[in-house]
């Protein structure tokens, strides 16, 4: 077993056990800071090796890709759940989106297993986070006569592209890209100590996810069948998309990882502002309590099992 | 909850159950996409068939009293 899962279960033994471990809000600040800036700083140093014009296409159909997934999401919340409308796009949104977090691990566990993939996989990860946000606000707006103020539009704009996620990858990005071998200056902070802040962070995760229980039982069996169908459909999307477009088995793997995660940080942040009357709670504790554990446990093996029996490669 | 929703967890439930099946060559993963598929069905159906239940026991509470019941309720035989 991966270290960072072991991690997230004992988060989860922890909670569950009512250990009282306190685990201070401004570290998880600062280890959700420093994972975006080590994954950002990443994909720029790789970015700068291997800039193509091939990669610029790529991302266009990786864009389509964060369009597409809430627009599954929405009629299935929406007709078949028979959600609010607000909620049904907010939800939409969050699972068009990605986690970091989620990708983290899926990185640090191809490392494990010395499966090589494209290092510039961070700028799809921030090329992800902002379309199905656009679409999620579009989706729930169509029924909204009121014309949003121009104050309104610009916080958002800011919100959805200016968001600290946004920022810092975007800035690790760039920073790396410029940098290019200086960067090993600050290599044993970034890339060095990433596992042992990954398995931190993933601790902190595991108390997080297992404090929603109470939740999930409250949303009942359909928003536990939509978040964890949900994943795996985005999985599978991500992981034709990746051999589509000429990805290695380890890049399908971690777009498949990107298709099925779910945003817990830009996202909710974002519809508080575009949204305020739709409820937060319900798809904090889907992307929190359901699928980021479902990614984190079953789905990663399973994006890899479904990437290797369409490659016909052994990983 | 609604025959929508029922329908839509079942099936998921099922899906993944028969996902797990055709990966089973991966044990652990296949066996968990099972247990977690076969764990969404029951807990459907349990949902469903609970709801239907405390349905149908409001619905009893809500039927009308017979004539000869309400007969009773005057005359105060059914009160004691």
């Amino acid at each position: 077993m991966d270290v960072g899962i072991a991690f997230f279960l004992l988060g989860i033994v922890a909670a569950l056990a009512r250990t009282d471990i306190q685990f201070p809000k401004a570290l998880y600040q600062t280890l959700i800071l420093y994972l975006l800036l080590a994954i950002g700083l990443k994909g720029g140093i790789a970015l700068a090796e291997h800039a193509s014009w091939e990669i610029l296409g790529q991302s266009a159909l990786v864009i389509s890709l964060g369009l597409i997934l809430p627009l599954i999401a929405f009629p299935v919340l929406y007709h078949l759940g028979g959600l609010e409308r607000y909620d049904a796009a907010s939800i939409a949104a969050h699972y068009g989106s990605v986690s970091v977090g989620t990708y983290a691990v899926a990185v640090a566990v191809l490392e494990a297993q010395g499966i090589d993939y494209e290092a510039y996989l961070p700028l799809f990860v921030v090329l992800l986070e902002m379309p199905a946000i656009a679409v999620g606000i579009t989706l729930a707006r169509r029924a909204q006569a009121k014309a949003s103020s121009r104050e309104d539009t610009v916080k958002l704009l800011h919100e959805v592209f200016l968001n600290q996620g946004v920022v810092l990858m975007v800035g690790g990005l760039v920073v790396g890209l410029v940098a290019g071998e200086r960067v090993a200056a600050v290599a044993p902070l970034f890339f060095d100590l990433f596992p042992g802040v990954l398995a931190l962070f993933l601790l902190q995760m595991g108390m997080v996810a297992a404090n929603c229980v109470k939740d999930i039982r409250r949303l009942g069996s359909f928003m536990l069948a939509f978040g964890v169908a949900m994943p795996m459909v985005g999985g599978f999307l991500g992981c034709l998309l990746g051999l589509a477009i000429g990805l290695s088995s380890g890049g399908a793997i971690l777009l498949a990882v990107l298709g099925a995660s779910a945003s817990y940080i830009a996202v909710p942040a974002a519809m508080q502002l575009a949204l305020p009357q739709a409820n937060h709670s319900l798809s904090i504790s889907a992307s929190l309590g359901i699928t980021f554990p479902f990614n984190i446990l079953i789905g990663i093996p399973t994006y890899m099992v479904i990437t290797q029996s369409l490659t016909g490669q052994v990983l | 909850m609604t025959n929508r929703q029922f329908n839509f967890s079942l099936t998921v439930g099922i899906a993944l159950a028969i996902v797990g099946a055709f990966i089973l060559s991966q044990a652990a993963v296949g066996l968990s996409l099972i247990a977690l598929g076969l764990g969404i069905a029951a807990l459907a159906v349990v949902t469903r068939f609970s709801s239907k239940d405390s349905a149908g026991e409001r619905a009893a509470a809500r039927v009308k009293p017979s004539r000869d019941d309400q007969a009773g309720y005057r005359s105060g035989a059914l009160t004691e």
